[in-house]
């Protein structure tokens, strides 16, 4: 399988706690990253737009969010493909931070 | 807020008229969102800086994502009038069905190792081969030019395949955005 970019890994790890909308999608992506990546309503709904073509995230429905305001708001959840798309990238991504590692890169010296 | 609202409207035009179709409102209402957060003027120039650089960038992908598709289209007809048609003689009397050969084993074995995508464009070379074992030996084509003409013909073919299918496989399975 082919690397995820990262906006589509900040999406499908956003999902992967539970359906969400666009709004807190964005939100989610910004305070997992520490407001070093941010996605705008463009980016985010493009990217969703071929997540949904690959089966990598359904649709769940539109309705209201209760900690918002009384806008219906279009909801998405992840798939099992998409599950399994990030979970196969972070594994790489696991696997490439050990290497770094090994090599003092990220502050541990090499045993 | 009204004017800020108003005025990112008139940037989502921009966006191709499918895409409009399908995500205009929930575009809007997540920009909403954001504004309504934006609550001093140091936040709002912000936002508006990072939403300009956003929308100049998916509107991008976007357009881009619908031009290569329309190139795949493109691309298919072609290759289907040139097979109807078989405009291009490769020496035999199946000339369309040899066409057709190289472009789809070209195309099979680029979606299956896209690395070697241009390794894959001679596949066409293994017709001339192949007649050269089984057929008789380029009838034809008795000078050195011609059969390099048909070596270049059967490499572009090859191409064309390769380039399909390495388009093709981009566009659905590495469907991501270079964002």
């Amino acid at each position: 399988m082919e690397p995820l970019t990262p906006a589509v890994f900040h999406i499908l790890l956003a999902l992967a706690d539970g359906e969400r909308h666009g709004y807190a999608i964005m939100q989610d992506v910004a305070a997992a990253s520490a407001n070093t990546f941010r996605m705008g309503p463009g980016t985010l709904y493009g990217t969703l737009k071929r997540l949904l073509a690959a089966d990598l995230v359904a649709e769940a429905g539109e309705r209201e969010d209760p900690d918002m305001n009384d806008e219906r708001r279009r909801y998405y959840s992840i798939t099992p493909n998409g599950r399994q798309a990030v979970i196969s990238e972070a594994k790489r991504l696991e696997s490439l931070v050990r290497i770094a590692r090994k090599k003092s890169l990220l502050g541990v010296p090499a045993r | 807020m009204r004017i800020h609202e108003w005025l990112y409207r008139i940037l989502i035009r921009l966006y191709p008229a499918e895409f409009r179709r399908e995500y205009q409102a929930p575009i809007q209402q997540a920009f909403r969102d954001q504004l309504r957060n934006a609550d001093n003027p140091v936040k709002l120039a912000t936002l508006w800086i990072w939403t300009l650089s956003d929308t100049a960038r998916s509107v991008a992908t976007e357009h881009l994502e619908r031009w290569q598709s329309m190139k795949i289209v493109a691309y298919l007809l072609f290759v289907t009038i040139l097979i109807l048609l078989g405009r291009y003689e490769l020496r035999t009397d199946d000339t369309g069905m040899v066409v057709f050969f190289i472009l789809v084993s070209a195309f099979i074995l680029t979606w299956m190792n896209p690395r070697r995508r241009w390794l894959w464009s001679f596949v066409g070379w293994c017709v001339p081969a192949a007649e050269q074992f089984w057929g008789e030996p380029l009838p034809g084509l008795p000078d050195l030019k011609s059969r390099l003409m048909l070596l270049a013909f059967v490499t572009f073919v090859g191409f064309l395949g390769s380039f399909a299918a390495a388009l093709l496989k981009r566009s659905t399975t590495n469907m991501l955005p270079k964002t």
